[in-house]
């Protein structure tokens, strides 16, 4: 706030002063007064009303600098008018006051929605635990009368349950507490658990795992990356080679291995890769499979997709501070990665 | 050698409870189930039971309080199944004394293992009868040998999970897809080339103990023991 503004601002009140002083002179003039005489006053008069005018203004200009500043430094802006306090002027404390209240109303407004959205989130969650016993009940139910008929079913029944879960870690994934715990696992274990938890959908799709060294440690939450391995393992069983002429889908290879090597920003990682021999992405596709609901030209043509698998995967990788990247060609394969910050072995 | 096959199931949901005892019996165990669940760890103790399945979600008791109550006066493992899948209720669940965590769903093959897994751990090799008998054959899972008419061979590690499996289900068809899934159980993450490849070697191992056809082929559908 510049004092030339300032003075802008009121320009009503310093006109009529301009004006008083010289109505007054034009006055005391007409009655005989010497000219120098009203040149003092009006000049005592002018200082009198700059000096007043410029404290007035060093006192208003002094709160604004310093709301500013807290608006600059705070993450939160919302907080400023807080730290800054009420202000000593009428306007400014009516205003503050008006201020006040509204943000009041709005962090109610705020908190509602908040509750709203967790007890949302809260009944998804119990909702999906609970539909987890008729699935596993109705799953027993066809896996103790094998026929063509229950396996057909059984099937549906597993997507079924990579739904349920899906919306669970999507639950999961918009929370704002932390309610995962990153600890040391061994990253051939995960895999492997990741591998015979998606047995099914895997067998049927004839992928043919080769596992190459995983003998490595890594931080994460285990549950968590198991589900997120799954992902990229029912999406390369998803997105796999056709059957040829004769009808036979052959054994679709998928190459899952692990290294350490220094990353692009010269820190150690373990890299844990996922490589199919499967369709592939097309290249303008490729830098936006992580976004959600993204389905692409491979999601329309081939299978049904929500878009929903991999942004899990980028999101959850991100909240337990992995990175995960995807390269692809179209008619050779997709590797997916996932950079594990150093551990050791 | 005494075997310990005798399963309890603790489940409130009745379908989910009848078919969990349908295909415990299935496969070479004698599941019982508790039916009323005002005391759970009466029962519990009561039934002397060889392994213990708990879920934690049953009317009017809290699991958790179960499997610490019954810890106090028995070493039974137990196994907690159930659709809570949360970290805390898992390392609550260990914490008040279960031995092993499954979440649901699970499939057969999986809680299958688990069950194998453990009783193998509390009782050293005896779980569901370590040997199988068909047709003149014997198969001795503890030491990895199959028999006849005196003669015998040793089997492979997955030789001896196939026949295993097609002898635990002798007179039906077991798809090439089920065998596959309980050998990925076993981290053995075979494809149909392998699978042919070690259905074939079988073939092989038992016709040096003049038991060639044992395993018979179904086209498109699986393999058979009769």
């Amino acid at each position: 706030m510049g004092f030339w503004s300032y003075l802008v601002d009121r320009f009503a009140i310093v006109l009529c002063l301009a004006a008083g002083v010289l109505l007054s002179g034009l006055a005391l003039l007409a009655h005989g007064v010497d000219v120098r005489a009203f040149g003092e006053v009006a000049c005592i008069v002018g200082a009198c009303a700059l000096v007043g005018l410029l404290l007035d203004w060093l006192r208003r200009r002094e709160f604004f600098c310093r709301l500013r500043e807290a608006l600059d430094a705070l993450d939160s802006k919302y907080l400023a008018s807080e730290l800054v306090g009420r202000p000593t002027t009428l306007e400014g404390r009516l205003m503050y006051d008006a201020l006040a209240r509204e943000s009041k109303a709005m962090t109610d407004e705020v908190e509602a929605a908040r509750l709203a959205q967790r007890e949302y989130r809260d009944y998804v969650e119990t909702w999906i635990h609970e539909v987890k016993t008729p699935i596993a009940a109705a799953r027993l139910v066809a896996q103790n009368h094998p026929d063509d008929a229950t396996a057909a079913m059984d099937r549906e029944l597993v997507r079924i349950e990579g739904y349920a879960e899906q919306a669970l870690y999507y639950a999961r994934s918009t929370s704002v507490d932390r309610d995962f715990a990153i600890r040391r696992v061994d990253l051939g274990e995960l895999v492997r658990g990741a591998l015979r938890a998606n047995a099914r959908t895997l067998i049927d799709a004839h992928m043919a795992p080769e596992l190459g060294d995983l003998d490595f440690e890594v931080r994460c939450d285990p549950k968590w990356l198991t589900f997120v391995l799954g992902q990229v393992l029912v999406n390369a069983a998803k997105y796999r080679k056709p059957a040829g002429p004769d009808g036979v889908l052959e054994p679709a290879r998928l190459r899952i291995v692990a290294e350490r090597r220094l990353s692009d920003a010269d820190a150690r990682v373990t890299v844990l890769s996922v490589a199919d021999e499967g369709i592939g992405i097309p290249a303008e596709d490729v830098d936006r499979v992580f976004d959600r609901g993204f389905t692409g030209q491979n999601g329309r043509r081939f299978a049904k997709s929500t878009g929903i698998g991999l942004y899990l995967v980028r999101s959850l990788c991100q909240k337990m501070g992995l990175r995960v990247t995807l390269a692809s060609r179209v008619g050779r394969g997709t590797t997916v990665s996932i950079e594990f910050p150093d551990s050791g072995r | 050698m005494q075997v310990h096959n005798r399963l309890l199931v603790v489940e409130d949901d009745p379908k989910l409870r009848e078919e969990l005892v349908a295909l415990l019996g299935n496969n070479g165990y004698q599941p019982r189930a508790v039916e009323a669940f005002d005391d759970v760890v009466g029962q519990v103790l009561a039934a002397g039971a060889d392994l213990v399945l708990l879920d934690l979600n049953l009317p009017g008791v809290d699991g958790q309080y179960v499997c610490r109550e019954v810890r106090r006066e028995s070493d039974v493992p137990i196994i907690v199944v159930t659709s809570r899948d949360g970290q805390m209720d898992e390392l609550l669940s260990m914490s008040f004394g279960a031995d092993d965590f499954v979440a649901k769903p699970y499939n057969a093959p999986v809680l299958l293992a688990r069950i194998a897994r453990l009783l193998q751990r509390t009782y050293g090799s005896a779980d569901r009868s370590a040997v199988l008998e068909r047709d003149g054959v014997r198969l001795d899972c503890d030491r990895c040998v199959a028999e006849r008419d005196g003669r015998s061979v040793e089997l492979t590690k997955n030789e001896l999970r196939i026949l295993s499996l097609l002898m635990r289900n002798a007179g039906k068809v077991v798809s090439r897809q089920r065998i596959q899934e309980e050998l990925w159980q076993t981290d053995e993450f075979v494809d149909d080339n392998t699978l042919t490849v070690n259905v074939s070697h079988l073939r092989q191992t038992l016709g040096s103990i003049g038991a060639r056809d044992f395993v018979q082929t179904r086209r498109g559908l699986g393999y058979l023991v009769l």
